[in-house]
């Protein structure tokens, strides 16, 4: 009988695992495997030297990039959950949702807009005579519109995350705290930000990785010249060069960056 | 008793069609221990919850001294309260737990920490201060919790059914313990509990709820013994019911019919007369059983053993007479194989208990 059953989901869980197998790891592992080897097929690092020589300073802008991106997302979001969770409000939270349903190119193109020289953000700033439109700084093509593009794409999916988390605290807890005297802030940090400190380590993980990994934002709000986010590379790799050791080379560091702040998050969650 | 300390006035507290509370009024004596006791759902919490300031009332008025406290957020009403499953932070330690509202008042950290280290002994729970909440066994965590709440030194301790998570034996012992806490600090208390035991063992006084409204409010003997209500009488304890009408009335004492038997009782002071329709209530341990026909007793009964049990302490009978069946408790437990078949029971006239009378006139219930 047990065996019967245990057959029986063998035969049921086989085709999953191989849809799994040929689906995600094999062009994965296919990858990662083109990235040790030379266009004539031999075995070498030699893509990882020229990753290395060329785009070192790419890979950390990347970083910085989207730890910065993080950081403004994780800074607003925990604020604002906090306050969503303990006043609530319904209009808030929704508008708030709203870039969930706005393409990234979409992002890029209207952050580029509202961003740009002569841009609506400029004009409005302009206005009140605090900067001269005649040589007006900008944000767009810099590392900080990027950034600023990234974090507004990525606050509704923290705001969906984040205030998820929270909701799963019980009220209670909450009551405790405002019981002593703490207000929405002390509420969030004291109360709600320890309480989900797993489940915001996992969205953490997963706005991080998608930022790494961003490219029609970095394409249309980034500068031509200087540093570029490692995508960007990985496509200019590929289209213009056809070099796809290189541009692999450049995914698997993409792809243990991502692992390593998985790691070191599931660390220090897990330490607690 | 003393002045009030916390005043409910005219309370009333609606979710949507459901009244969980219906028009309260309530004096909880300064330096009391006040039980609010129902059965679940009669609104004991959402009283509970609106003194705390967790809730509005839609209509009425809280007073706590002389202050009207309605619009007062919660931590400005020196009140504190224990929550039914503790609500200990689980990402702090007990030491962290305790400190945490007087840090939230801005005291600075040696006096935090003298203050803690005092409360955690006065609890004893010295030497747990590192401990998580989740290392705590049952009793130690509803420890924490009123630690947690006394080291603010409110003016009101508030305690919603604080006991319900622990074991039957460490209820008793910790109830035991609570009350000696409540006495030294003569802290006034309002306690929310559905086990009408607890009520009775630690209160100073008992609000018995039902359906959103406060149906007796006295000492625990006059609750237990006068309930004035037939709810209250069937919810606190066990009790004999018993309808008839009243054939004599004399300031002494006063004969009712019941079921072509008289029944002597005291007149409690009550205004009634000869005709009126009463509805009387006997404790089962205010009856007495024997074998053999006393003599000299104002109330005799005669029936026959339909089952009796033994627990313990002492010996229940279900005793039938005549269609009805009576409830007896005897306290010498050495009877259990001694009685059985015909039994005489014997009732003393101050142990019956109007619960309400109709008169024969208006035929109205007048309670
Ligand atoms: N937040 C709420 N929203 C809607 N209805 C509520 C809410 N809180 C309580 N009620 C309702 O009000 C009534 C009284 O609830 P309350 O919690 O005060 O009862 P209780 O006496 O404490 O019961 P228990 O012994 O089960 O805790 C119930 O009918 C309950 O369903
Ligand atoms: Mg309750």
């Amino acid at each position: 009988m047990r065996r019967l059953e245990n057959a029986f989901w063998f035969a049921f869980a086989v085709p999953t695992l191989g849809i799994v197998l040929v689906l995600f790891f094999a062009p994965f592992l296919y990858s990662a495997l083109g990235s040790f080897q030379s266009k004539s097929g031999q075995l070498t690092l030699d893509n990882y030297a020229l990753v290395a020589r060329l785009y070192t300073k790419d890979v950390l802008y990347t970083v910085g990039i989207a730890t910065f991106s993080l950081a403004i997302v994780l800074f607003i979001g925990i604020l604002l959950c906090g306050y969503l969770r303990v006043y609530g409000n319904k209009l808030v939270e929704f508008l708030f949702k709203i870039p969930l349903f706005v393409p990234f190119v979409v992002v890029g193109h209207a952050m580029r807009v509202f961003l740009a020289p002569h841009g609506i953000l400029n004009s409005m700033v302009a206005q009140i005579g605090l900067i001269n439109l005649d040589n007006p700084p900008s944000l767009a093509y810099s590392w900080l519109g990027i950034s600023l593009a990234l974090a507004w794409k990525n606050m509704a999916m923290a705001v969906l995350l984040i205030l998820g988390a929270f909701r799963s605290v019980h009220e209670t807890y909450l009551e405790a705290a405002r019981n002593f005297g703490a207000g929405a802030i002390r509420q969030t940090l004291d109360v709600l930000l320890p309480m989900s400190a797993s489940s915001l380590a996992v969205a953490s993980v997963l706005m991080f990785t998608s930022m790494l990994a961003s490219f029609s934002i970095p394409l249309m709000i980034g500068g031509g010249k200087g540093a570029q986010m490692t995508m960007i590379d990985v496509y200019y790799r590929i289209t213009y060069q056809g070099d796809y050791g290189a541009a692999n080379a450049l995914g698997v560091v993409s792809y243990l960056l991502a692992s390593g702040a998985a790691i070191y998050y599931l660390r220090t969650v897990t330490r607690k | 008793m003393s002045e009030p300390h916390v005043r409910l006035v005219n309370i009333t507290k609606r979710f949507g069609n459901t009244v969980a509370v219906d028009n309260v009024t309530l004096d909880v004596a300064r330096g009391s221990f006040t039980t609010l006791l129902g059965p679940s759902g009669c609104g004991k919490t959402t009283t509970l919850r609106m003194i705390a300031g967790f809730h509005d009332p839609d209509a009425g008025d809280i007073f706590i001294g002389e202050r009207r406290v309605n619009e007062v957020p919660s931590h400005r009403r020196n009140t504190a309260m224990v929550f039914q499953e503790y609500a200990l932070f689980p990402h702090m330690s007990v030491f962290e737990n305790v400190a945490y509202g007087l840090t939230i008042r801005g005291l600075p950290k040696p006096q935090v920490a003298q203050k803690v280290r005092a409360t955690l002994k006065f609890l004893a729970l010295e030497g747990l201060d590192d401990r998580s909440p989740h290392q705590l066994s049952g009793g130690q965590q509803q420890r924490v919790a009123l630690a947690r709440a006394l080291v603010m030194e409110p003016e009101v301790l508030l305690l919603d059914e604080p006991l319900s998570n622990l074991d039957a034996k460490l209820r008793v012992s910790v109830r035991t313990e609570m009350t000696q806490i409540q006495r030294s600090l003569k802290l006034t208390t309002i306690y929310v509990t559905h086990d009408q035991e607890e009520a009775l063992a630690m209160s100073d006084a008992i609000a018995v709820m039902h359906q959103g409204r406060v149906v007796r409010f006295g000492t625990p003997w006059e609750v237990y013994y006068r309930p004035r209500d037939r709810f209250v009488a069937d919810f606190v304890g066990l009790v004999n019911f018993v309808e008839g009408r009243l054939v004599e009335v004399s300031p002494q004492v006063l004969v009712a019919d019941v079921a072509g038997r008289s029944l002597r009782f005291a007149p409690e002071g009550l205004a009634l007369r000869p005709g009126d329709g009463v509805l009387l209530s006997i404790r089962p341990e205010c009856i007495g059983i024997s074998l053999a026909a006393p003599t000299g007793a104002a109330n005799v009964l005669h029936g026959q053993v339909a089952v009796s049990q033994f627990l313990g302490r002492l010996v229940r009978y279900w005793v039938a007479v005549d269609a009805s069946t009576w409830v007896v408790d005897e306290p010498d437990p050495s009877t259990y194989s001694l009685l059985s078949g015909e039994v005489y029971l014997t009732i003393e006239p101050g142990k019956v208990h109007v619960i309400a009378a109709e008169n024969k006139d208006k035929d109205e219930g007048g309670r």
